[in-house]
């Protein structure tokens, strides 16, 4: 039992039979070791694997286990892996470019020096979209495929999170979503993240890609799973000037409330939208019936500067992230994918004007929303308006040869209204294409709010079984 | 917006002191042209209206 089923537990699960002695850390790090050697070739899940450092920390749970279970640690011998994006001391952390492939990080991110403190074991650092920015062909680490179906995108830019967690090769993973990097991975691969409202978790210590919008995402298989593994990351950080003051509010105990009366607004111009996948469609309109029959009161609503987030956001992101990526640009440097280093030059030859209007974009987008918000406690919408599309699609137009797609992309796109709000936002899976590929629903709160977010999501997903489905593997 | 001929993005990159490979002019023509296309969008909005604030600070009462 313990072997098929450890590697989808959730977290009160294993520290449960750690604490009843059933299984040790070690035994529990080693069976995840062996399914990740076993998986990689198939799902490149993974950069860099840290067998012995995470044996020599499940050794250390397993000593402090011997005594009283210890409350300062939540995460005592549980197995998650992080994004190559953040930084840990030792160990290689590539933020998915060749360019980084010697980076051997002097220090830990913050959000790693908490995990650690928390006991939770490091399995590795997973693969990503080069510099969080753009995927392309020839990934220099491998190409990362989804488990639900491997010939189809796990999403990004947090690609290998989504899949590690989906595929049982992690209990709980740290991604990084700046606009939508990581619940769209974990819709397509049938997980939960949360991008939490901004300045709540610390972005020391994990490589920028864009500043104004960075923040770092907790996934995992349960919402209960997310919310506990952002109660132990969340929280000031005097080495990032965006961090908020505001105390970390119980993230866990805020699960257990219902939702009646709770007032959600469906956003109507996703739910319009002509681009809609009609099985998404009808995954999300299930998922709205079942948050009535919890007693939510929903109903539409419009806002109808939504539909440019994701021009905003890519003008944003890109102008952003090639000013900080300047160095690794000249030819005589550039290990970059062509597709990375092509975006990041012609966002470098964009006029400041774009910039500017596309922060002016910002502020107009979040207004609205922050006025949806004096209506509604909750919006809610499908993540993607797709299902995870093919490997081989997603190639030919990652340096968007033609122009409709440039359009089309950017217009398709549900997650960009949360970080431009600075607003909380979970995807939840809510369902399945006949084809067997994974659907997220979006649920975003007011700033500060991600307790109601959690709490709406965990309810959802306590009323359907979509959570317990996972890959045949 | 007008698109940019590959003459144009050279002539620009060299203005910028951006240096760039004769071989990815075609590429990267496509690609600034695809982002320029981002901005037609958001030029329909009003955007005089709109001041800039930082995302964070405007939210925060810390």
């Amino acid at each position: 039992m313990l072997n098929s089923g450890l590697v989808n537990m959730s977290i009160a699960e294993l520290s449960s039979l750690l604490l009843k002695k059933e299984v040790s850390a070690v035994e529990i790090t080693g069976i995840f070791l062996e399914r990740i050697e076993r998986l990689q070739p198939q799902l490149n899940a993974y950069i860099t694997i840290c067998r012995q450092e995470a044996l020599d920390s499940a050794k250390s749970a397993d000593r402090l286990l011997t005594r009283a279970y210890p409350s300062n640690k939540p995460l005592l011998g549980i197995p998650l892996a992080l994004k190559d994006q953040i930084d840990t001391r030792g160990i290689l952390t590539t933020n998915g470019s060749l360019a980084l492939r010697d980076n051997i990080p002097l220090e830990d991110a913050t959000v790693v020096t908490k995990l650690k403190k928390a006991g939770a074991i490091i399995l590795g650092k997973l693969n990503m979209m080069e510099f969080a920015a753009a995927g392309g062909e020839n990934p220099p680490f491998g190409q990362p495929r989804n488990p639900w179906n491997t010939a189809h995108s796990p999403g990004g830019s947090s690609t290998g999170s989504g899949i590690a967690v989906s595929a049982g090769l992690c209990t709980i993973s740290v991604g990084e979503d700046s606009g939508g990097s990581g619940r769209i991975p974990a819709s397509f691969c049938g997980v939960v993240s949360i991008r939490p409202s901004a300045g709540i978790i610390s972005r020391y210590g994990i490589h920028p890609l864009s500043p104004s919008l960075d923040i770092a995402s907790p996934m995992g298989r349960t919402v209960a799973d997310c919310a506990a593994l952002l109660q132990v990351i969340a929280g000031f950080d005097p080495r990032d000037a965006l961090s908020s003051r505001r105390p970390v509010p119980a993230y866990t105990a805020g699960l257990r409330e219902d939702i009646k009366g709770i007032r959600i607004g469906v956003i109507r111009e996703f739910m319009d939208d002509q681009n809609l996948d009609p099985e998404v469609r009808v995954a999300t309109n299930n998922a709205i019936r079942v948050l009535k029959e919890l007693g939510a009161c929903v109903d539409e609503f419009s806002i109808p500067y939504i539909t440019h987030s994701m021009y905003a956001l890519g003008v944003i992101l890109w102008c952003e992230g090639a000013a900080l990526s300047r160095k690794w640009l000249e030819p005589k440097n550039s290990l970059l994918q062509q597709s990375t280093r092509l975006g990041f030059l012609a966002a470098s030859l964009l006029p400041s004007k774009a910039y500017l209007q596309a922060r002016q974009a910002q502020a107009l987008i979040r207004a609205q929303v922050l006025k949806a918000f004096q209506k509604f406690d909750i919006l809610v919408s499908p993540t993607s308006p797709k299902l995870a599309p093919k490997i081989e699609d997603t190639l030919k137009t990652s340096n968007f040869p033609i122009k409709e797609d440039v359009l089309k992309r950017h217009a398709d796109g549900h997650s960009g209204f949360s970080p431009l709000a600075g607003c909380p936002a979970i995807s939840v899976p809510c369902g399945f294409s006949q084809t067997g590929l994974p659907i997220g629903l979006q649920i975003a709160g007011r700033p500060f709010e991600d307790i109601a977010v959690l709490r709406v999501a965990q309810a959802y997903e306590q009323s359907t079984t979509w959570h317990t489905r996972h890959p045949n593997l | 917006m007008r698109e940019l001929t590959p003459e144009e993005v050279k002539a620009l990159a060299a203005a910028a002191g951006i240096q760039i490979l004769e071989p990815e002019l075609p590429l990267l023509t496509v690609r600034l042209n695809g982002m320029l296309l981002l901005i037609d969008p958001l030029s329909t909005l009003p955007l005089e209206d709109a001041e800039i604030v930082p995302t964070l600070l405007t939210q925060r009462r810390d």
